[in-house]
Formats: C-alpha cells, structure tokens, sequence
C-alpha cells in the first residue's frame, strides 16, 4: 500500500493536517512492512485533487483523510491505539468540523500571518514541488488559503468602490518595491541626472512624504493584522470550549484516553499544526499556553507517542512518474499519464 | 446668534426646502404580477399573531406542486419555509390559500424571485416587514437558527453544520455534474428569463452557483486547474474532478443516510432540514445518482409525512 502526502523526506508537512493524521494512522494501524507512505506532494494522483491518498493492494484508490480511516479500520482484531467510533454520528460530524473550522484557523496561521508566510509557509514549497511548478502553485494556493480563512471572519474581505460588480480586489494587496515613486532600488546615477535637468522632471512627490506615507500604510496593515490575530485566537478560544463542553460529557476526550478515534486523531494532528514549533510567530500557542492550559497539556503527550511511533523506515520519495514536474503535468493535461 | 448673511437667506427663502414623500411606482399592473408570484402561507388555529402591519416574505427560486401544497424547488429554501411555518404555527402554502381573498391566507408567503435580486446573489432571503424593511440572506438566518438553538447543544450544532453544508454542497454538486439529465428550467422562475435552457444562460447560472454559499472557496481544489478561454467551470479537467468530487462524496453520503434519520429524530429543526433534502433530492431530482440513493432509502416515507403535516 501507498500513502501519497503532503511533506518531505521523513516529514509529513503542517499544510495538511490530515496527511499527518493518515500517517499517524496508518503507522498505528498496519506493520511497517506492509506500506510505504510517499512524499510525493503531487495532487494529481487524487481523483479529487486533494492530498492524502492511500493506493491499496489491489490499486483501490481512497482520497482523504475519512474514507483512509474507513478502509483502516474495517477489521475487527485492530493493533495500536485507534479504534472506530462508537457514535458515528458525532465522529464525521466532528470531521466535518474539524476540516472545515480548524483547517480556516490552520489555513491562516500559516497563509495569513505574515511572519509565518514569508519566513516559513512560502520558504516550503521550493522543497516540495521540482523547478519550475515552484512559481505556480504557491500563489494560488495562498490566494485560496486567505480566501478559505475569510469566510470564517478571518481577514477582511473589503469590497471596495467596485466591490458589487466583482471587480475589486481584496484590500491586502501587496505593492512591490518596484512601484514605489522614489523606489530605494532607484540607482544615485539616475538622480544626479534629474539634479542635472535643473528640476524640469521633479518627481510628483519627495521621498520623504513617501516615506511618512509608506510607514503610515504599514503601521496600518500590521493593526489589521493583529486584530485578525486576536480573532483566530477567539475563534480557537470558542471552538475547544465547544469541544470542552462535550468532554464534560464524556463524549470526546482530547486524545487523553487509551482509544482514540478516528476524529480525535485529526484533532490531534490540527493541534499539532496549529502550535508547531518550526513556525516563527507561535500566537496561537502562546494564547493556548496561558489561556488553555489544560488543553494543551493533555494533547501534548498523544502526539509526541503519534510522532515517536511514526515508522521512518516507511516513507519513500516519489518515483519519477510521481513526482509533480512539469512534465508529468503536461503529460496528464493531455490525458498521456493517469495516476 | 450670528445674523445670517442676506444673500443667504435671500437664497433659503426664494427655494424654501420641503421634504418631499417618496411617489409610489406601484401601478395596478405591477401589484397584480407580483401577486402572481406570490404564494401565501396557510393561516391555523395556533397562528402566531404578529403585530399588524409587521409580516414577512421568503424569496426563492420557484415552486412545484407537491400532493396539493406549493414547495420551493431548492432544499434549502424548503427547510426555511419549513422552519418558518414550524416556528409561526403557519402551514405551507396550498392551491385555496394563494388567493388573497380566502380567509386562510396569512399575510406571510412566499415569492418567486431571480437570485440575482438578492444582496449575495443567492436565494433563498427572507424579508422582513415591521414598519422598515429587513432582508436577511439564508445564511444569515441559518446563523440566527443555529444561535437560538445550537448554543448549548454541541453535537446537535456539528450535525446542523453537516447538513448545512455537505447536503447543500451535495445539491450543487449534482446540479453541476447532472443538469444534462435534468429539466432544470423547471427549477428557476421564467418570469426573469425567457432565455434560461439557452446555453449561455446555463452557463452564467451554473458558474453564478459555484459561488453559492462559498461552495468554490470551501472546494477551491476542484477548481483548481488551467483556465480556458470558455471560463474555467467548463474546463475539462475541472468538471472530471467535480465529477469524481461527486461520486465520492455521493459514496459517503449514501452511507451515513441511515444513522442520520436516526440521529435527528429528536430536533424539530434538524428533522426539518433533513426531510427537506429528502424530498427535493428525491423528488425533482430522481434522475440523478444521489436521487437514487434517497428513492431507494426506507426514510422516504417519513420525509414525506413530515412535509406533509405542514
């Protein structure tokens, strides 16, 4: 069997939380001789465009994370600690949850947080995707990860003069360097021949209002920012005290018991993406460290056994048919190659 | 006091300022076409009495007739009708109560409109009347729905999210995959467009509905791939995906159908939603692949006998 995932070498990658949760399960679930889980970060081998897939032995083909932890846990005499759930009802509406709710949240620390963006999230892709599909593929999927995160109030969605007829874009637009009026990549020799034409072709605007003007925009956007921040950490606040009110229940219990389900497990992974410690700006664990304490105390131990149990023997590199180059692209475009 | 200047109040004096009152554009003509589309709610016995002048209207897409009631085409305006007439002791609208002059109408009804009239170019929205006007979007009002009745009940709050947005992505999701099979222009209101079956018309509707409910944010992977001159919805390789997208999720569904109608028996208001899916799904869509799932389902008949208590 195949697991295909987002990450690399021996990484399952925090982008996808539910690939880190197919890998924890299937680590779990199946001997280590029985799988190989493959890094191939190429979407195409998905019939739904969407990573993680398991290619079974006899050349099944499961996309995603629940129909991966169906077919996993099928049998009855099952090793490892996660088990199917008693209440099924509760188990995919919780998944529902979870790849909906959380994968906002996850989508915007790691997209929409510009320290994590430009020093960690868009620094990965040169690491998984072969020249050129590098230049590509990063921007949509940052364009949709802000687009997915604002339609649960993360970032402002600001319509503009324009905003009816859908022609304005979103207001977080970024304007290079290069368009600036007294640009610091201007070099001194084209200044001195504007000394030189004696003031005949001023620039509109000195570079000092520039300056004051360009500060002033960025103070501006960085406020935006943090008080979007303030209100991924509400929204995270607010989802695990729902969850908190069905553990009073008994009904779900952070990963601390001895079986774990299948939506535990995913929780757990979003957990582990959303206070990975490879990111620069940790806000979301720093506001669960003081304010949820309790939460991630006890999620803390599950997945460190989830990461030490990962069998790194297992993961592969991706064949060259696999791997997303641009050939293979052009190959499936054309219907040439079929995964 | 500053003396105003002469010239001034010379001006102010000579164009007194008079607010004027809106004219009505309403002629006999106009309030006659839009009564046509209009289909009042049945008044009961256990009516909830609003204020006079204060009453609502619920704009969707159109109606079918359903064993002698009228019924929105689309689930979700069904299940806000439904939820309406549960909440305001009202039943559904029937071929006696649409005439205005027949004491069992109540001033609440429904109206045929074209979803680009909504502000988020989606139907269904609500409109309410109490004195000023408010008009709520569906999503809104499942907001509202999901606070007055979720706050406390978590799982109940994660299955009202299921079924509002897997049931209602399933519902796009076959429109797009499966409107070749399907009379579809029976499902929009022809008063808009005489042009609607024209291809182009087709077209605008179905890229229009991607955006529906945030259907193509939510699955931006399927929508994924190259852009082609003719718009990007009709590319091949993004209608194969939604197509596998569909058959999965249609898999899925179809196994979880049955622990659903058990999970919900218990809320009027899940029971509501869900019965609505049923019965749109099986009814106008029983062509289709997931319209096959629910006609084959043991629940159908209670679907139905729900619907038809109202």
């Amino acid at each position: 069997m195949k697991l295909h995932i987002w990450g690399q070498g021996i990484e399952p990658s925090v982008i996808s939380p539910e690939c880190i949760a197919s890998a924890w399960l299937i680590c779990q679930v199946l001997d280590s001789t029985e799988f190989q889980i493959v890094t191939s970060n190429n979407t195409n081998i998905s019939d739904i465009g969407k990573l993680p897939v398991l290619i079974t032995k006899d050349d099944g083909k499961l996309n995603g994370y629940e129909d991966i932890a169906n077919y996993l846990l099928k049998g009855d005499n099952l090793k490892g600690k996660i088990i199917k759930a008693e209440d099924q009802v509760l188990d995919f509406t919780l998944m529902h949850f979870l790849q909906t709710r959380f994968d906002a949240l996850n989508k915007y620390n790691l997209y929409g947080d510009t320290k994590n963006y430009e020093i960690y999230t868009r620094k990965l892709y040169p690491k998984f995707l072969p020249f050129p599909m590098i230049y590509n593929q990063p921007s949509k999927l940052h364009t949709e990860a802000l687009e997915q995160a604002q339609l649960f109030g993360l970032g402002s969605k600001s319509l503009g003069f324009l905003g009816f007829l859908g022609l304005a874009k979103t207001s977080d637009e970024i304007i290079p360097d290069t368009e600036y009026i007294n640009s610091s990549q201007d070099n001194d020799e084209e200044e001195e021949d504007y000394d030189h034409d004696d003031g005949k072709e001023q620039k509109p605007i000195s570079s000092l209002h520039e300056a004051q003007l360009i500060q002033k925009s960025k103070k501006k956007a960085l406020l935006k920012e943090t008080r979007t921040s303030i209100k991924c950490m509400n929204l995270l606040g607010k989802y695990l005290g729902q969850l908190t009110i069905l553990s009073e229940k008994n009904e779900f219990k952070f990963g601390t018991s001895e079986r774990i389900t299948p939506s535990e497990l995913l929780f757990l992974a979003y957990m582990y993406a959303l206070t990975y410690d490879g990111l620069p700006n940790r806000f979301l664990f720093q506001y669960l460290s003081t304010q949820k304490k309790h939460i991630l105390d006890s999620v803390k131990v599950p997945i460190q056994d989830f990461q030490k149990n990962m069998e790194f023997s297992t993961f592969t590199q991706p064949s060259s048919s696999e791997s997303p180059s641009l050939w293979n692209e052009i190959l499936y475009q054309f219907n040439k190659l079929t995964y | 006091m500053v003396a105003v200047p002469e010239p001034v109040k010379k001006v102010f004096e000579a164009f007194p300022l008079v607010e004027q009152m809106p004219v009505s554009s309403a002629t006999p003509g106009k309030s006659a076409q839009l009564e046509q589309r209009k289909y009042y709610f049945t008044q009961t016995s256990e009516t909830k009495d609003l204020n006079n002048d204060e009453k609502f209207t619920l704009g969707i897409h159109n109606v079918i007739e359903f064993e002698g009631r009228y019924i929105p085409t689309d689930p979700v305006s069904l299940s806000q009708a439904l939820i309406l007439c549960f909440r305001n002791g009202l039943k559904l609208p029937t071929n006696t109560s649409t005439s205005p002059t027949n004491g069992a109408h109540s001033d609440h009804a429904m109206l045929t409109l074209s979803y680009v009239a909504s502000p988020d170019n989606e139907l269904p929205i609500l409109i309410e009347d109490t004195g000023s006007r408010i008009i709520r979007t569906g999503t809104m009002v499942n907001q509202i729905l999901s606070n007055k009745y979720f706050d406390k009940d978590i799982k109940g709050l994660y299955l009202n999210q299921f079924l509002d947005e897997r049931l209602y992505d399933m519902w796009v999701l076959c429109m797009l995959t499966e409107h070749e099979n399907l009379q579809v222009q029976s499902y929009w209101n022809q008063t808009f467009s005489d042009m609607i079956g024209s291809d182009m018309e087709l077209s605008k509707l179905f890229q229009d509905m991607t955006h529906w409910s945030g259907f193509r944010i939510r699955h931006a992977h399927l929508f994924n791939q190259l852009k082609t001159s003719t718009g990007d919805f009709w590319s091949r390789s993004n209608r194969k995906l939604l197509k596998n997208y569909y058959l999965t999720e249609v898999e899925r569904i179809q196994k979880k159908l049955p622990i659903l109608v058990q999970s919900v028996v218990e809320h009027p208001i899940l029971k509501l939603k869900l019965a609505s899916y049923i019965v749109i799904f099986d009814t106008l869509l029983s062509e289709t692949r997931i319209g096959q799932v629910f006609h084959e389902s043991d629940d159908l008949v209670d679907a139905r006998k729900i619907i038809l208590s109202y």
